[in-house]
């Protein structure tokens, strides 16, 4: 009785080998000073169109993506390219602390995009950054060895000026909690909380009061009562994921908190010259609009080659919040550029 | 932290103990084991085990035993493993046959990168694919089993055992990664009756 039990139960557990996540796109690993950093390939890989993602945090997961109904739309016409930089995510490997720097992370970047011009063959490709990924996006703009081959780019909420979007996000975050107060929402939680925004008018990206605040007010989500919790069950025990892309994010912050803290592109930015969409949630308290402002006023792109678009009722992610919209102007901007060649 | 002082308490007064009942058949048993199963990462990434152990002492019902197991697991897209391991268990066995045994592992751990393809950047920046040489770890843990064992007929020593284990695997991204395990399986005392 014993036995046959145990022989129900293992094909239900080698079953969880062959599941989607498992099994849809090509999977690959790149290592580099240390850090195995993997990358999934999805989508329409047949367009010869490839879309390279680079996720937020630090210590976020490129993987995320995939939970997302606006990436996955994307796939139905370009490959899209998820990683995870080092020591985030499902990244493994035990990289020295001295490689958390800029330099590494585009390194790492340009790395992962060799690997797959290696595996799949194409010449150039679109780049998509994320907040954090924003910034390393920029970065790689302007140093990295593959910053050529980039037909566009699309910065969804991302940074390039860490203090400012501190700041910025301060003062979103004080006129959120003034209004919550006028409304007489919990105004003495809020008073408390405003008191201590007075008290520190100046604080470090990687001061995690700030964001832990920033979550319960909307700012990174417009109706937090939308947001789905991804299906941690199925990514624990049916997926890539680990134990360890439940551990990374603490570590990845304290790694990268010398890089994020008082990180500011501004000054080099004029270099830029890809054709670039700026997409925007109206309500972000993350990275607020006016970072979305200064990347498009800064960039040295021709005016007619760049696009800012401000999506209201949308806060710090698009993909995740209005994926149509989301999906439908990351394919008018790719479409744009690919036909303005023609 | 509650679980784990009650395996500690469970390991170190298991001497101490009355042992006012001795089962017949444990001491007419070999000391010798061998252990094989279901080894799983996270419960589903599944792989296999099989080892030895040797029961060092006996008190009563109470034993404690020295092990070791060599075993493999697969978790696609992540890693494979192959790790060897030391134990050294503490264990109650009931008039019953039901048994409980706190156990603490430590070992090596070799893990290779599972996918499609493997690039590696050296020192000089080139970009190569490579066939993953993988990485060691140092893997430690502890467990807790809770099993059946047979008492009478000829297949008195067979002991069918699950076994929840947590475990510490280092280094990983400069931090030691808490996971867990499960482990189903069986155990023979070979050499039969003395």
């Amino acid at each position: 009785m014993k036995l046959s039990k145990l022989a129900l139960i293992a094909p239900l557990l080698t079953s969880t080998n062959c599941g989607p996540w498992m099994t849809e796109g090509d999977y690959y690993h790149v290592m580099r000073k240390g850090a195995e950093m993997p990358i999934w390939v999805r989508g329409n890989i047949a367009s010869g169109i490839f879309l390279v993602t680079l996720h937020g945090g630090p210590g976020h997961s490129g993987h995320d993506f995939v939970l997302s109904e606006g990436f996955r739309a994307l796939e139905e016409d370009y490959a899209v390219v998820y990683w995870d930089q080092r020591a985030s995510g499902l990244a493994k490997g035990n990289p020295s602390p001295d490689t958390f720097t800029l330099e590494d992370f585009v390194a790492d970047t340009d790395a992962v995009i060799g690997a797959m011009q290696d595996t799949y063959g194409f010449d150039e490709f679109f780049l998509l950054g994320h907040s954090w990924g924003g910034a390393l996006g920029t970065a790689f703009l302007i140093d990295g060895a593959h910053r050529d081959e980039v037909s566009g780019w699309i910065s969804v909420d991302g940074d390039h000026n860490l203090p400012l979007s501190v700041a910025e996000s301060r003062l979103w975050m004080i006129d959120t909690i003034e209004q919550l107060i006028a409304e007489n929402t919990d105004a003495e939680h809020w008073s408390e909380i405003l008191e201590w925004y007075e008290e520190n008018p100046v604080f470090l990206p990687s001061d995690p009061r700030h964001y832990s605040y920033l979550s319960t007010t909307g700012g990174y989500f417009y109706r937090p009562e939308d947001y789905v919790q991804p299906p941690y069950a199925e990514l624990t025990f049916a997926s890539p994921y680990s134990m360890g892309t439940y551990q990374n994010y603490e570590r990845s912050i304290r790694l990268t908190r010398p890089l994020t803290d008082g990180l500011d592109l501004s000054d080099r930015m004029g270099e830029i010259t890809t054709p670039s969409l700026f997409l925007w949630g109206e309500e972000d308290g993350a990275v607020p609009v006016a970072i979305g402002e200064d990347a498009f006023e800064l960039i040295g792109t021709p005016d007619e080659d760049k696009s800012l678009v401000v999506i209201s009722e949308c806060a710090h992610s698009a993909h995740d919040e209005v994926p149509e919209r989301f999906t439908a102007e990351v394919s008018g901007f790719i479409e744009g550029v690919l036909e303005a060649r023609l | 932290m509650a679980t784990i002082n009650l395996l500690l308490a469970s390991v170190l007064l298991a001497p101490a103990a009355p042992t006012s009942e001795e089962p017949q058949t444990t001491k007419e048993l070999s000391p010798w084991r061998i252990t094989a199963g279901y080894y799983g990462d996270v419960a589903t990434h599944p792989g296999g085990y099989a080892g030895f152990s040797w029961r060092a002492a006996e008190a009563g019902r109470f034993s404690f035993s020295l092990g070791a197991d060599l075993g493999s697991y697969h978790h696609r897209r992540n890693h494979t493993a192959v790790f060897l391991r030391g134990n050294f268990a503490s264990r109650v066995t009931f008039e019953s046959g039901i048994l409980i045994e706190p156990r603490f592992v430590l070992g090596y751990a070799h893990t290779w990168a599972d996918g499609d393809g493997y690039f590696v950047v050296d020192d000089e920046e080139m970009l190569r694919q490579r066939t993953p040489i993988g990485a060691p770890n140092v893997i430690y843990g502890m467990g807790l089993g809770f099993g059946f064992e047979i008492q009478e007929g000829r297949m008195a020593g067979l002991a069918f055992m699950i076994r929840p284990e947590v475990l510490g695997r280092a280094p990983y991204n400069s931090y030691a990664l808490s996971q867990f395990s499960l482990l189903a399986g069986v155990e023979w005392r070979f050499g039969g009756r003395k």
